[in-house]
């Protein structure tokens, strides 16, 4: 008898070839055309953000893993995906400091303490977002007119802008002035990697045919924003814009596909997913019209994302039965 | 019955059909493992330097479901060496050594021919691949017999099978040994077959399933006989996994989604099958002979092949008659999809095995098990729709009873929630813990 012993392993031997690490790399590609229009709008500023979320979020994914004896989640692709996220939240003035600080704050305490990848119950990018705007309001809410942003990093806070939400919900009359095929094409002002509604829609629906993210959540997100769009246009319309209009600004279409696309703190099942979208849609849409002008819709997903649990309970009937017992 | 009919599980390729059946020599020195299904071990029942008959009985179980048979007549040479089966399971085995020619002569199995036929199906070792391989006579126990009997009428009440479907293509695409069986069975034995099972069952009607991709002349025969003898057919597409899972196939026939719990569809009236155990049914119950051969696909580096191989011989036997050598990483005892693999070339055949799937040394891959990340494509992927990323966390925590609650026996481990798994996890693994774990307390 040979002692040649050959590997064991449980079935199936056949794997589709899906990795984490390809995962992340698809959304960070996905990401790519919107963070290029920020580049583009509004310059050096937005490479400062992006290389210094990024390092701070590597760098502390390696604390976490030399702490925990872990492999962390540099490798594959988390952490830089996470300063990717951050950097495209934050509005291109910010200083590059905030950015680092929400990576870090994003590693340290969105995500270190609970393990893996996987057991976070609301994105790191958004918690690192939401400590750094409670902390530094002043300098988060800080938005620039595309053309001046270089100017404005010399000469700080010289050649501030408001961004279309919070010019309207100064004065509803301002909605007016705004040219809805402008919004879409990205000529707004905004975040760093968050004002070119179509390169984000084109990223998401590239996320969704890889399969790297799923359509429910997206789409019910912009369903649930569009829907109660229209019911408050449908009330006053000289009071609350049009659903065009929050469609197009803001971090809408972001949050849809780069946020309620997080899967640790997603549900997984489709009806569940649905279910996501549309109270995170409904919620952020709430947020804005009550006077957040920044952060309503990373506040809406970190909310529901403490649903998802629950969400998850609408679970598909499996199959042959028909009375589940979720 | 196409993509409308089942929109789940995964899309396969590269399914390369083989017809041709290459017959391995029977071996001079049979290994006859006592456990030849899992889960049953039988106690050997015979002693070291008896002369056996051909057929004779070698080892049986304690509740006397199963039987191992000896394939060649002979001298017992050795009883009680242990081997571990692929189930990581420690089991005795009994070896026979070819005698004399006159030893060579079938021993009858079942010695009264006016036997029941259920009694006479126990002792010869038919197996049924469903879901699982499982020996038919278990599988027809409780709905062959009368399950209690009307007051005062005395009319005895069955539970009964309505439909048999009987598959003739593999459960696993990449695997041919039914493809190549039913492109050339013999058509009077399949009748034969079919009408010992209906006799067992009372099965109204017959359904043939068919593989879409197979070309149409592979089953000419087959059909015409179908269309003579009245039984329907289905066909399904074999690239879509698992596309020939019984439940499928069931709901197909029904026409509703019958309940699959313990993978027991039976109680749904529909019995399903594969050729090879048509063949073997009447093997026993016609020709009154143990069930010693099995139809295997072997695919190596070499390509598929299927052999017909008899039951104790050697791997390493099967792999030279089809010219397969080589420094292998890894042997899997089944289909890429659902065989275990094997610490051992040397473990000799059992009748639960339908394919030896060979890798080489260095395409064999080591998975990660990572964290569950939640992307949920193993939900959108089960065909049982299941929630495959928490039952499987579930069981990865010990969480038994929320794991049973979420359906786990629902589970019928065709491995499609492993296959798009990005994180590698071992899915089937964890499920058949959890499985193992809750039969267990349950019988506690």
């Amino acid at each position: 008898m040979r002692d040649k012993r050959l590997v064991v392993a449980t079935p199936p031997h056949l794997r589709q070839g899906r990795t984490i690490r390809r995962m992340m790399m698809a959304f960070m590609v996905a990401l790519l055309p919107a963070l290029a229009w920020g580049v583009y709008q509004y310059g050096a500023s937005v490479i400062v953000l992006l290389v210094s979320a990024c390092a701070a979020a590597v760098a502390a994914d390696a604390v976490v893993s030399k702490m925990t004896k872990t492999a962390g989640s540099a490798p594959d692709g988390h952490a830089v995906l996470t300063g990717m996220l951050i950097a495209a939240m934050l509005p291109p003035a910010a200083p590059w400091w905030v950015a680092a600080v929400a990576a870090a704050v994003a590693i340290f305490i969105g995500k270190a303490p609970f393990g893996e990848l996987g057991g976070a119950p609301i994105a790191p990018a958004v918690v690192g977002i939401l400590i750094v705007t409670l902390s530094w309001p002043e300098a988060v809410d800080n938005y620039v007119q595309p053309t001046t942003a270089a100017e404005a990093l010399k000469a700080e806070g010289v050649a501030s802008a408001e961004t279309p939400i919070g010019a309207v919900l100064i004065d509803p009359s301002d909605m007016t002035e705004y040219d809805t095929k402008e919004l879409w094409l990205g000529r707004q002002v905004g975040s760093s990697g968050t004002t070119g509604p179509l390169f984000l829609i084109l990223g998401g629906l590239a996320l969704i045919v890889a399969r790297a993210a799923r359509w429910q959540a997206p789409l019910s997100f912009i369903a649930g924003m569009g829907m109660s769009a229209v019911v408050a246009n449908g009330i006053d319309p000289t009071v609350y814009p049009s659903a065009e209009f929050h469609l197009a600004t803001g971090m809408t279409m972001f949050a849809a596909f780069f946020l309620c696309t997080d899967h640790p703190s997603t549900p997984t099942s489709p009806n569940g997913l649905i279910a996501f979208g549309l109270l995170a849609g409904i919620l952020a849409y709430l947020l804005r019209v009550a006077g957040l002008e920044f952060g309503a819709e990373p506040w809406a997903v970190a909310i529901i994302s403490l649903a998802t649990p629950i969400l998850d309970r609408l679970r598909p009937a499996p199959f042959g039965k028909v009375v589940s017992h979720a | 019955m196409d993509i409308s009919f089942f929109k789940r599980g995964v899309k396969l390729s590269g399914r390369v059909p083989v017809f041709d059946i290459t017959d391995v020599k029977a071996p001079d020195r049979a290994v006859l493992v006592m456990s030849q299904e899992a889960g049953i071990e039988c106690k050997p029942a015979v002693k070291v330097g008896q002369t056996v008959e051909r057929g004779a009985v070698v080892g049986e179980d304690p509740d006397g479901e199963s039987f191992v048979h000896t394939p060649i007549g002979g001298r017992v040479a050795e009883v009680g060496a242990k081997v571990i089966s692929p189930q990581g399971i420690e089991t005795r085995t009994v070896v026979v050594e070819r005698g004399d020619e006159k030893l060579q002569a079938w021993a009858p199995a079942w010695k009264d021919e006016q036997g029941d036929l259920l009694e006479r199906l126990r002792v010869s070792g038919v197996i049924t691949s469903c879901t699982q391989p499982l020996s038919l006579y278990r599988t027809l126990k409780d709905v062959a017999r009368p399950r209690s009997v009307i007051a005062a009428t005395s009319r005895e009440l069955r539970r009964g099978i309505d439909h048999i479907a009987v598959r003739l293509t593999e459960f696993d695409p990449h695997l041919s040994a039914l493809d190549a069986q039913s492109a050339q069975v013999d058509l009077q034995q399949f009748s034969d077959g079919i009408d010992e099972l209906v006799k067992l069952t009372g099965a109204r009607q017959i359904w043939l399933v068919e593989d879409k991709n197979i070309a149409k002349k592979h089953y000419e025969a087959l059909e015409k006989t179908a269309d003579d003898r009245n039984w329907e057919i289905v066909a399904f597409d074999s690239r879509r996994y698992p596309a020939f899972a019984d439940a499928l196939i069931g709901k197909r026939i029904i026409g509703r989604e019958p309940p699959v719990a313990l993978q027991n569809i039976h109680d749904s009236g529909v019995l399903v099958v594969d050729l090879s155990t048509v063949l073997d049914v009447r093997t026993a119950l016609v020709e009154n002979r143990p069930i010693t051969k099995k139809t295997i696909t072997v695919t190596g580096p070499r390509g598929t092949n299927v052999v017909r191989a008899t039951i104790g011989t050697p791997y390493a036997d099967i792999l030279a008659a089809v010219g397969e050598s080589g420094d292998y990483g890894k042997i899997i005892l089944g289909g890429p999809m659902r065989g275990r693999a094997h610490h051992s070339l040397d473990y000799p055949l059992t009748r639960d095995v339908e394919a030896i799937t060979l890798v080489a040394q260095g395409d064999v891959v080591l998975h990660e098990n990572r964290m569950c990340i939640s992307c949920g494509l193993c939900t959108m992927a089960c065909p049982m729709r299941l929630s495959p990323g928490l039952l499987s966390r579930y069981c990865e925590f010990g969480q038994w009873e929320e794991a049973d609650n979420t359906h786990l026996f629902n589970c019928i481990e065709c491995g499609v929630c492993a296959y798009v798994c990005p994180a590698g996890r071992s899915m089937v693994q964890l499920m058949v813990l959890g499985k193992t774990e809750v039969s267990s307390r349950r019988n506690a």
